[in-house]
């Protein structure tokens, strides 16, 4: 391992991967930081530009700006209370009360280091625990990969906790867009009336719409979410006390943080919100969370930076993604001729260890540029929605057309932006309908597969322990949102009474 | 217009969605026996599915759903208007090319939004297509339609 991780080192320091670093750090700080732009959306707006560069270079440039982004997000989310990704929502929180105190350099100071730490740790973690899932998953077989396929998809009942019926309803209308195309067991066309279809619906550009150009579609509506008090103006960074006092904070942080990042579909959002809510009910001063507490951001910060390295576990071990950037992270790794699974370790070790070696490097370069670049990254989320909804849709449509040098996977893209935009405003989540889109193809072949090796008897699943055990958990996962529903509705009710 | 037509209109679409899928998954070959379920199998269960959660919702938001949220028209009306607007752009690229629709969408697509600025609208016309010919045309060499 070691030697596979100083060989990562070599091929990181490489000419054109430190230049690929340095662009992914810089720009995924920008996009991280453009309210509207997502990690996913950066990603796959960058993967065009990938086509001609070698695998290395390339999953390095597109796995630190995913690093970055996260980041990015808090710049906006601290200075005009604007989160630019999810996961920066729960850094809002206490950033903004710090900015409008007059304290905007402490609070970008704590997200800056919180982020670093949590990115530096939870990368070691990474490295630590990785090799060994994967050895545990060259044991996998069709029963199992179906099992892992029901607990990515059970988490829809946490992505969809206002409803569940429309949450299901997006991720059942994605298993059946995973269907079209030729079948993997016997080869028939299905839902195929045109030859383009044949190899299935275009991932890259169902993800572009439903993400990207949904977002256009909704910047369109003309309602700024910028907040009015942004002033640009950074003071003073944190005091080594104030620092220490958040210590144990990012420690907590990272950890949950890496832990929810390997849940699939967990990710960043939900691993700050957890690492906030632990962190408020752990400190000893819980009534200054809202009002500006450095340990709410520490919390945060930590926890989304750190589950960008939890969800390369599952992505880079079992071919899984861990989030929805990550999904497109496999569809770069695709495009680049690389299959995401175990055998990725055995077969191109230089590809995930090189990610690591950026992950360990884009940490301090993250931080450095984030202490140094804090007002001028400030400046950029000033720019107007109306140039923001052109650049975001221009963009889109180059890159869904270079996909195929065709028009059609444009007219894709342009066709889920839309359903994208209508199910956004009527309540129907997206993220289920790209986690079933991911999800369906691994969820019916494995299925299919199991029930060969099992002549057809369903006990296959019961009848090996890990895919028992997964299968458990999946129930688990299914129905704790469920029953925390009740619960929180029998509590409230009686609250009321 | 009132959230909840909205709800129902989505959710109808999704059983009309559903039946379509489930009528398609009956020209599928059978299953060859053996344990295989057969390609017709997943897509039908999932069809079915789809049905009832569709057909759910809608009751659900007919009968409990008593929300008065609205989403005015005018929003939705400049937001269809702009989505005409992107469909048209991206049916002429290929009729009168890439690099022409594009400064002449830009303009159009920014004036539309309400942004008035007459230099930055058209350095951002040309910028745009300078990005697109040097990176995307001359440097990644994608075949965009001329």
């Amino acid at each position: 391992m070691l030697e596979n991780l100083v060989s990562g080192f070599g091929y990181a320091f490489q000419q054109h991967s430190l230049a690929a670093l340095c662009a992914g750090t810089l720009i995924g700080y920008f996009i991280g930081a453009m309210p509207g732009l997502n990690p996913t959306l950066g990603i796959s707006l960058l993967i065009p530009f990938t086509f001609g560069m070698k695998p290395i270079p390339a999953m390095i440039l597109l796995s630190s700006l995913y690093m970055a982004c996260e980041y990015g997000g808090a710049i906006t989310a601290i200075l005009i209370n604007t989160p630019g990704t999810s996961a920066a929502a729960a850094t809002a929180l206490d950033g903004y009360p710090l900015t409008l105190q007059g304290k905007a350099g402490k609070a970008l100071g704590i997200s800056i280091i919180s982020s670093g730490l949590g990115s530096f740790f939870s990368t070691l973690l990474l490295i630590a625990f990785a090799i060994p899932l994967a050895r545990f998953a060259l044991s996998f077989g069709g029963p199992e990969y179906f099992a892992l396929a029901l607990f990515g998809l059970s988490i829809v009942s946490s992505l969809a906790s206002d409803s569940l019926i429309k949450g299901w309803s997006a991720a059942i209308m994605g298993l059946l867009f995973s269907c079209v195309g030729m079948d993997t067991i016997n080869g028939v066309g299905r839902y195929t009336p045109h030859l383009y279809l044949l190899e299935g619906l275009p991932f890259i550009a169902v993800m572009i719409g439903l993400f990207a150009i949904s977002e256009v579609f909704v910047l369109l509506e003309g309602r700024s979410g910028k907040g009015e008090n942004f002033t640009g103006r950074v003071d003073a960074l944190p005091t080594g006390a104030e620092m220490k006092s958040c210590g144990i904070t990012v420690v907590r942080g990272t950890l949950i943080g890496f832990i929810v990042g390997i849940i699939p579909a967990a990710g960043a959002n939900i691993a700050s919100w957890v690492s906030y809510n632990d962190a408020k009910r752990r400190s000893r001063s819980p009534e200054l969370f809202g009002n500006g507490a450095l340990e709410g951001i520490a919390a945060s910060e930590s926890a989304n930076n750190s589950a960008v390295s939890g969800a390369l576990v599952p992505l880079l071990t079992l071919g899984i993604p861990g989030s929805s950037a990550a999904a497109v992270l496999i569809g770069a790794l695709t495009i680049q001729g690389l299959q995401p699974g175990p055998l990725l370790f055995t077969r191109n070790p230089e590809i995930p260890y090189s990610i690591f070696a950026a992950f360990l490097l884009s940490a301090p370069l993250m931080t450095v540029f984030g202490l140094t670049c804090s007002k001028f990254f400030a400046r950029v989320s000033s720019v107007p929605d109306e140039i923001l909804a052109f650049c975001i849709f221009g963009v889109c449509v180059l890159g869904t057309y270079a996909i195929g040098n065709s028009m059609f996977h444009v007219w894709v893209s342009l066709g889920f932006g839309v359903l994208g935009y209508f199910m956004r405003k009527f309540g129907f989540p997206t993220a289920p309908m790209v986690l079933a889109i991911v999800l369906g193809p691994m969820a019916e072949t494995n299925l299919r597969l199991a029930l060969l090796m099992g002549g057809g008897n369903a006990g296959i699943f019961f009848s090996r322990p890990i895919s028992l055990v997964i299968i458990l958990v999946s129930l688990a996962s299914f129905l704790s949102p469920i029953f925390k529903n009740i619960v929180h509705k029998k509590l409230s009710s009686r609250e009321g009474q | 217009m009132l959230f909840r037509f909205g709800e129902i209109g989505i959710s109808v679409l999704s059983v009309l969605a559903g039946i379509a899928f489930g009528l398609g998954s009956r020209n599928f070959p059978a299953s060859a026996g053996g344990g295989d379920l057969g390609p017709a199998f997943f897509p039908g269960i999932l069809s079915l599915i789809l049905i009832i959660l569709g057909s759910l919702q809608c009751l659900f938001s007919l009968r409990y759903n008593r929300s008065d949220k609205r989403i005015p028209l005018k929003t939705l009306f400049r937001v269809i208007v702009g989505m005409g607007l992107c469909t048209f752009y991206i049916y002429m690229i290929p009729v009168c090319g890439y690099f022409y629709v594009t400064i002449a969408f830009c303009p159009l697509f920014l004036l539309y939004q309400g942004y008035r600025k007459i230099p930055w609208i058209v350095g951002i016309s040309v910028g745009f297509v300078i990005l697109a010919y040097g990176v995307f045309y001359r440097m990644l060499a994608v075949a965009l339609p001329l």
